[in-house]
């Protein structure tokens, strides 16, 4: 707050005023204050925002995010909230097909919901596409906070995975499978159960990598060249492989610290090798081809949404090919604020 | 002279308590030895495996029996092990196929040594000559060395402990007084998954509502 007031050039009370409703911001205020969040003055002015809050959200990484990264990622998911109801008021989506297991242990939870799907033991080919068919929404975190992983919430009926696309295609899959955990294992229970990070953990590394799948597929001796020809069976990362080797006693305590000390000297952790293609979203893929034959671009989304479009794009950055037709993104944010800015009287 | 063959396991076991040692950290060092290998990638250069394969089965197998009180000796480059009571000492190398078999040919390194290894190798027979003899000898001026000797191929690694007393002159370990033979584990060739059957990737309808 009082780095914006001082971006603003007010007091950080005036700030705390003009949130509280006491009086509102002069123009010249306001439009700094549309400047400085990249918000168009008129978003200040809609309607109260169903926010997610801390305590219902699932961050994997709560404790390494300052409380700036962790309200910007919630502020992103009351982006998304707006997005998805405009886009449901528009298209009949898949509803939700999940199942409450938090009695379950995650091995079996994710055994169970495998079964449920219909998976059988098969690995998955794309997660964001599961997910989406199962009635869960999937949204990018906003670009600007890398060190947050992932997260899940409830939106209403409505469960949400906000899944980071700057990471790995195989690290994005794990943390998608990782948040479906969350979803179905600490529903009522809010993510702040002991444990909770690594029973979805489990549950991501179960979900993944079926116990008999990956009996059936396992390497005579466990080295990192045979690790990672072997993880494209279930595009996982190297690192994710020898966990569930290890989890399985398919490799001793010994040489599952060895594997691990090798992939972190050969860099894996950090950069996946001979990794797979980053999965996209069908659904956003679908409703904007949709929109744009109906000749509503993004841009025109975004102004009805009363938000930029870059913000917009944060929503599905890299769960989408960007078009350029109607969103184009500017040069600088400064100049595509210049052409939404419009200030209300 | 043909060695002295240790296979059956209460026999390895036997021969090598009497050295103060259990076969696991001599294999796991060699696996380590071998996953340090494995974590090569094309991009190094060709001889790099190898070296490395060397490097950490040594220091794997140094950092397993420190605890016990052997110490390290790199003396004239020549690289070993050294047990606390310094009475011998185990140099690592890569052998050639015969290395853990019984049958076929007696086992040889597979790299050229140097003058170091040649020594330790005399060494060993000079100490052996006057154990046979002259059993009344009891002061040793050389240390024996035995040697960690490891080889894979793509279905299996094999190694075996063994003590050298022959080189030849163009610097292969050829002939062993005693072999200590630790069996093997299986390799993967190829894991080149056949495209894996993957469960359906969903088609999502989205449907404008009307």
């Amino acid at each position: 707050m009082t780095r914006l007031a001082s971006l603003v050039g007010v007091t950080a009370k005036a700030i705390s005023d003009y949130e509280k409703g006491e009086y509102p911001p002069s123009d010249e205020a306001l439009a700094r204050i549309a400047a400085a969040t990249r918000f168009p003055s008129k978003f200040f002015f809609g309607c109260d925002l169903h926010e997610p809050t801390p305590d219902t959200a699932s961050f994997r990484s709560m404790s390494r995010m300052t409380a700036g990264q962790r309200d910007a990622a919630l502020g992103a998911g009351a982006l998304a909230f707006m997005l998805n109801d405009w886009v449901e008021s528009r298209f009949d989506l898949p509803g939700p097909d999940l199942l409450d297991l938090r009695d379950e242990e995650p091995e079996v939870a994710a055994s169970v919901l495998r079964q449920h799907w219909g998976l059988g033991e098969r690995p998955i080919k794309n997660m964001v596409h599961l997910l989406e068919a199962k009635g869960v929404r999937v949204y990018s975190l906003a670009e600007n906070s890398v060190e947050v992983d992932a997260f899940a919430l409830w939106h209403s009926k409505t469960p949400f995975v906000f899944v980071n696309t700057l990471k790995s295609a195989e690290h994005g899959r794990f943390d998608a499978a990782h948040e479906l955990g969350h979803l179905v294992l600490h529903r009522h229970s809010g993510p702040h159960v002991p444990d909770a990070e690594k029973q979805a953990n489990a549950f991501a590394s179960a979900f993944l990598m079926p116990r008999a799948s990956v009996l059936a597929n396992a390497p005579r001796m466990a080295t990192l060249r045979t690790l990672i020809q072997l993880k494209k069976q279930w595009i996982v990362s190297v690192a994710a492989l020898t966990y569930r080797l290890h989890a399985l006693g398919l490799v001793t305590d010994w040489h599952y610290r060895t594997l691990c000390i090798e992939i972190g000297q050969s860099g894996y952790r950090t950069h996946e090798p001979d990794g797979a293609q980053r999965e996209r979203s069908q659904i956003l893929a679908r409703v904007f081809a949709a929109l744009r034959e109906e000749g509503v671009s993004k841009t025109a989304v975004a102004e009805q949404l009363q938000i930029d479009v870059e913000e917009l794009d944060r929503l599905v950055f890299g769960l989408m090919i960007m078009s350029l037709q109607g969103g184009a993104r500017s040069a600088s944010s400064t100049k595509s604020m210049g052409d939404h800015l419009r200030v209300v009287k | 002279m043909s060695p002295k063959l240790h296979v059956q396991p209460d026999e390895v076991d036997a021969a090598l308590s009497r050295l103060g040692l259990t076969p696991a950290p001599l294999f796991e060092a060699v696996i380590a030895g071998l996953l340090a290998r494995d974590a090569c990638t094309a991009n190094d250069p060709p001889f790099l495996p190898g070296i490395y394969q060397w490097g950490k089965t040594l220091r794997a197998l140094r950092e397993a029996l420190a605890p016990s009180g052997w110490s390290r000796s790199d003396e004239g480059n020549f690289c070993t092990v050294v047990e606390p009571g310094g009475s011998f000492a185990i140099a690592v190398a890569s052998g050639s196929e015969d290395t853990g078999r019984v049958a076929g040919q007696m086992p040889t390194t597979k790299r050229r040594k140097g003058p170091s290894t040649a020594d330790a190798v005399h060494a060993n027979a000079q100490l052996y000559l006057f154990e046979e003899f002259a059993p009344t000898v009891t002061s040793e001026p050389d240390r024996a060395t035995w040697v960690l000797l490891f080889h894979n191929d793509t279905a299996e690694i094999r190694a075996e402990l063994s003590l050298p007393d022959s080189i030849g002159d163009d610097g292969h370990i050829d002939g062993w007084r005693e072999r200590i033979i630790l069996g093997s584990r299986p390799l993967d060739d190829e894991i080149v998954p056949a495209a894996p059957d993957f469960g359906p990737d969903p088609t999502i309808d989205v449907r404008r509502r009307a």
